[in-house]
C-alpha cells in the first residue's frame, strides 16, 4: 500500500516503531516546526495540526505532523497555520531561560512520546 | 422532555460501618464501596480519602472530577454506556449531591493532571475547594497498559459518584430543580419571534488522554451530533480528558454546563434554545473541517440565528473554535465563542494559537501562564512529587519550604473555557 502522508517527527518512538512515512528529526519543536514551515512554503499541505493534542509545544519535547507527499501550490491555510504555531511556540519558549521541554526525565519522556504517537494514530484511523 | 435534579446538601462526608446519608452528612462504608470497584480486574488494590473546604489538604494530580448523581426515575441510569447501560437519559428524576465530588487520583502518565487545594490561595482557582470532595485511589494491576489505566480509573470514578448519589434513594430532597425542554418542532411553534440560539459543544477526541465520551462512545471520527441539554445533565457526556488541568472539561463540568444552564433560564423569555451540538476536535485538519462545515450545516438547517460555541483544551482546538465561527457567521449565524487565554505571565503575547477576522464577540475565561506560589499544606493526597511534571509546574515547582510554584494552568477547572469559574482576562 502507498503511503499518502509524509510524516515529520521529532519523536523516537516513532523511529523505534519504523513508522510508515516517517521523517525523523533529532531536534526541537520550534526548529521542527520551522523545518515543516519551508516544506509548506514550497507547497506541501498541512494533513494534521501543528499543535496535536492539549500539550502545549513548551512543555511536550515531540511532536510530529503529517503533511501530503504531492507538491502543487502553497496552500494559504498550510502556511497561514504553520506561522500561527511557530509564533505561539516562540511566546512559550520566552516564558523561562531553559524551556519546560529540556527538564523532563526518562519516565515523563516517555510518556510524551507515547501520547504523541498515539494521537497520530487515532488521526490515521479515522482519516484514513 | 422534563428532568427533575432532586438535590441534597453534603456537609461532611465521613467513613463509616455503613453508607448512608442522614442529616446532610453522607457516611461511606469504605469496604462496601472497594469490593463494588474491585469487581473490575484490572485494579488491584483502591483506597478512599476526603478533602473538606477550608482544610490545609492539596489533591494532587487529578485526573477527573464528578458530580455524584443517580437517577431515581425515568428511562436509563446516571453517565448511560458506563454505569447505566445505553438507553437515552434526560428524563424523570435524578438525585444530586451538591457541594460534592469525587476527584479521581493515582498517576497514569507523568503529566497532565492537576491540583486542588482547599485552603489557601489556590482554593481560590476553582469551585472544587468549596466542595467535601471523596478521592479514590487506584491502583491498577501491574503491567496495565496506559489506555486501559485511563479507562479503569475513569469508570471507577463514575461508580463512585453513582454509588454516593445511591445513597439518598429513598430521602426527600432539600430542594428541587425541573428543566422542561420541548422538541424542536415544538418549539418554532411555541416562540416564533424569539431568536433561535444553538450551543456548539466542542468535545475533545484524539488519543490517549485526549477523549471524550458520549452513551460511552468515543467521539472520534463521529459526525457533529444533536443532544437534548437534559441529557447532558444526566452524565451522557463523560470526560476521559487530561488536556490541561486548567481548561479540560471534566465530567462534573459536562454534568453542571454553565453555558446550558444559562441558556435553559432564558429560554422561551428573550431567546428559544434549541439545543445542543457536539462538535468534535480532532488532530486532523480535514476532520476540523468536516467537524465545522457539517457543525454548521446542522444549524442552517435547524435554522437558527445564533450559536454559543466553546472550546476544549487550547492550541490546535482554537483552529475547531474559528472554524465554527467562520462557517457560521459565513451562513449568516451570530457566533459567540468561548475559550481561555495563554498570554505569557505579563500578558503580553497572543493568547490564542488561531483567530479569524469573524471572531469578534470572545468570551475568555483568564490567562493559564498566570503565575502563583501556593502555600504548603499540612497533608497532601496523592503524590507531591507530580507538581514537577504536570502542566503549569516544572522540576522547581517544589519549593524547601514546601511552597508550590505552578501557571493556574495547574490548577484544575482554574480557567474553564464552559466559563464554571470566575476568571476572565481585559486588555490594558
Amino acid at each position: 500500500m502507498s503511503i499518502k502522508y509524509r510524516c515529520i517527527s521529532n519523536n523516537p518512538l516513532f523511529r523505534e516503531k519504523s513508522f510508515p512515512g516517517l521523517e525523523y528529526h533529532e531536534t526541537d519543536i520550534l526548529s521542527l516546526f520551522r523545518l515543516i514551515s519551508s516544506e509548506v512554503a514550497s507547497g506541501s499541505k498541512l494533513l494534521s495540526h501543528p499543535l496535536t493534542g492539549s500539550i502545549r509545544p513548551d512543555i511536550t519535547p515531540y511532536k510530529t505532523v503529517l503533511i501530503s507527499c504531492e507538491k502543487g501550490e502553497p496552500d494559504c491555510t498550510s502556511v497561514l497555520l504553520m506561522e500561527k504555531a511557530i509564533r505561539y511556540t516562540e511566546d512559550l519558549y520566552k516564558l523561562r531561560e531553559v524551556p519546560l521541554y529540556e527538564r523532563w526525565g526518562e519516565a515523563a519522556k516517555a510518556d510524551f512520546q507515547m501520547i504523541d504517537y498515539s494521537i497520530i494514530k487515532q488521526a490515521l484511523e479515522v482519516s484514513a | 422532555m422534563k428532568l427533575t435534579l432532586n438535590k441534597f446538601h453534603v456537609k461532611d462526608i465521613q467513613f463509616a460501618e455503613k453508607s448512608s446519608f442522614e442529616g446532610g452528612v453522607l457516611y461511606i462504608d469504605k469496604a462496601e464501596l472497594a469490593e463494588y470497584l474491585l469487581k473490575d480486574s484490572n485494579i488491584s488494590s483502591v483506597d478512599f480519602d476526603i478533602a473538606r473546604p477550608g482544610e490545609s489538604t492539596r489533591i494532587i494530580p487529578i485526573k477527573d472530577v464528578i458530580q455524584p448523581r443517580y437517577k431515581k426515575s425515568g428511562t436509563g441510569q446516571i453517565f448511560p454506556g458506563f454505569v447505566g447501560d445505553v438507553e437515552t437519559v434526560g428524563n424523570g428524576e435524578t438525585n444530586v449531591l451538591e457541594d460534592c465530588c469525587v476527584a479521581t487520583s493515582g498517576k497514569i502518565v507523568a503529566f497532565q493532571e492537576g491540583i486542588i487545594d482547599m485552603s489557601g490561595p489556590g482554593a481560590e482557582f476553582n469551585s472544587f475547594s468549596k466542595m467535601n470532595i471523596l478521592v479514590p485511589l487506584i491502583q491498577p494491576i501491574e503491567g496495565l497498559d496506559k489506555h486501559t489505566h485511563e479507562a479503569t480509573v475513569r469508570i471507577a470514578g463514575l461508580k463512585t459518584a453513582a454509588y454516593m448519589a445511591k445513597q439518598t434513594l429513598e430521602l426527600e430532597p432539600e430542594e428541587t430543580q425541573s428543566f422542561e425542554h420541548e422538541t424542536i418542532l415544538e418549539m418554532g411553534v411555541k416562540y416564533p419571534d424569539l431568536p433561535k440560539v444553538i450551543y456548539v459543544d466542542m468535545v475533545q477526541c484524539q488519543g490517549l488522554m485526549h477523549d471524550t465520551y458520549v452513551y460511552g462512545l468515543n467521539v472520534k471520527g463521529i459526525l457533529s451530533t444533536l443532544i437534548s441539554p437534559l441529557e447532558v445533565f444526566d452524565g451522557a457526556i463523560v470526560s476521559g480528558n487530561c488536556a490541561a488541568p486548567g481548561h479540560k472539561n471534566a465530567t462534573i463540568h459536562h454534568e453542571n454546563n454553565p453555558i446550558i444552564l444559562d441558556l435553559l433560564k432564558h429560554h422561551g423569555k428573550d431567546i428559544c434554545f434549541v439545543g445542543v451540538l457536539l462538535s468534535n476536535e480532532s488532530a486532523m485538519l480535514k476532520e476540523k473541517m468536516r467537524a465545522a462545515y457539517y457543525t454548521s450545516n446542522l444549524s442552517r438547517i435547524i435554522g437558527v440565528d445564533g450559536i454559543i460555541a466553546s472550546e476544549e483544551g487550547g492550541g490546535n482546538p482554537e483552529t475547531d473554535l474559528m472554524l465554527n465561527c467562520k462557517f457560521h457567521e459565513q451562513k449568516g449565524i451570530k457566533t459567540v465563542l468561548v475559550t481561555d487565554e495563554y498570554c505569557g505571565r505579563d500578558g503580553a503575547s497572543q493568547g490564542l494559537a488561531d483567530v479569524t477576522p469573524e471572531a469578534d464577540a470572545v468570551v475568555t475565561n483568564g490567562n493559564g501562564n498566570q503565575f502563583v506560589v501556593l502555600p504548603k499544606m499540612d497533608k497532601i493526597i496523592g503524590d507531591i512529587e507530580a507538581a514537577r511534571v504536570i502542566t503549569g509546574g516544572n522540576a522547581n515547582s517544589i519549593g524547601d519550604d514546601g511552597t508550590l510554584s505552578v501557571e493556574i494552568a495547574a490548577i484544575m477547572g482554574s480557567c474553564c473555557e464552559m466559563g464554571y469559574e470566575h476568571m476572565t482576562t481585559r486588555l490594558r
